[in-house]
């Protein structure tokens, strides 16, 4: 079973798309550490989560839409697709949906993406409840099959 | 029933929702003459004339209204989660996939079977389906086992049962490799013979 792939560092934000940059802040400084909002917290994991090797994106869902909350999206939130966060005190529950690359196992990923997802929440004082990731789709590029 | 109770109960002794379930139809006799009847079909109008309001005014508000770009992406995203069926667990745990931490759609493992599949030459992928397999004794405890199913079609010129079996191992190999399940066994079904 291969290991996980490389952990980044949790607050990485030159690889990230300028779209998911300005999920960021408009000044595209988030604070490192610190207690944070939900909605900020879904950022910062979505920045880091897009940082993992082998994550292709993030990918939308109808529960992770209404999960993050809808309405707010449709007012201008610019919360990421793919991630939702839902806290009971200091506990914070996460899902994580994406898409991975071939070049990459799917399961190590996952696990990667799991690793990440905690050290954000440990960042930002929460207490790591139950985090999920679900590759939806495997992306087949030219190297793929190699 | 958490209704039925004092506060519900009006001066002549008749519930709250007796006249609620007669208030769109004309007063009965007894609402005719009984003046706490006619007080409470008056309140309830007029409860109701608010409640319509209310629900025109929300309908009305572009600020509770989603936008034809929402919707539109909803449903895009509705249609692609169909597409995407069952979700598979990627480590061994609860049986219920819904419990699982970690897991791939059945539509990603197809994928890459298929992908296999159309890297072979003279052999061509159609329907795939995955499930998690059933029976895992002697397999590896720490990775869940799957079941393919794959029909294929191959160039007359190449249909041999080796060639099947060195895709099948192929396959294996591949959702080894980029999935991280054991594929315990791919069932290829060879359902046409197409020209080369």
């Amino acid at each position: 079973m291969p290991e996980p792939t490389d952990v980044p560092e949790i607050m990485i934000s030159t690889s990230v798309d300028a779209g998911t940059a300005d999920a960021a802040g408009a000044d595209g400084a988030l604070d490192p550490l610190g207690p944070v909002d939900d909605q900020t917290l879904m950022s910062l994991i979505g920045i880091s989560v897009l940082a993992v090797d082998g994550v292709a994106r993030l990918e939308p869902t109808v529960k992770s839409l209404f999960r993050s909350g809808i309405l707010g999206t449709a007012r201008g939130s610019e919360a990421p697709d793919g991630i939702s966060v839902t806290s009971f005190g200091v506990i914070t529950d996460v899902t994580v949906d994406l898409a991975t690359t071939a070049r990459q196992q799917s399961r190590a990923v996952a696990e990667s993406v799991q690793h990440v997802v905690r050290e954000v929440l440990e960042a930002h004082d929460r207490e790591a409840g139950r985090i999920r990731v679900n590759v939806l789709s495997i992306d087949q590029g030219p190297s793929a099959a190699g | 029933m958490a209704l039925a109770n004092s506060t519900t109960r009006l001066g002549c002794g008749r519930e709250i929702d007796e006249v609620w379930a007669n208030a769109d139809a004309p007063p009965n006799t007894h609402e005719l003459e009984c003046p706490d009847c006619q007080a409470a079909r008056a309140s309830l109008a007029e409860l109701n004339t608010a409640t319509h309001e209310l629900r025109s005014r929300d309908q009305e508000d572009p600020d509770l209204r989603l936008s034809a770009e929402l919707v539109s992406k909803i449903t895009s995203i509705a249609r692609a989660e169909v597409r995407r069926g069952r979700r598979i667990p990627l480590r061994p745990g609860p049986a219920d996939a819904e419990e699982a931490d970690l897991t791939v759609s059945e539509q990603a493992v197809a994928t890459v079977i298929r992908h296999t599949c159309d890297q072979q030459p003279d052999i061509e992928a159609r329907r795939c389906s995955v499930e998690v397999a059933d029976d895992t004794a002697g397999l590896d405890p720490d990775a869940v086992a799957i079941r393919a199913h794959l029909r294929i079609s191959v160039a007359a010129s190449t249909a041999s049962p080796g060639r099947i079996e060195d895709l099948r191992q192929t396959i294996i190999a591949a959702v080894e490799d980029q999935v991280g399940v054991t594929a315990q066994t791919v069932d290829i079904d060879v359902e046409d013979v197409h020209d080369a």
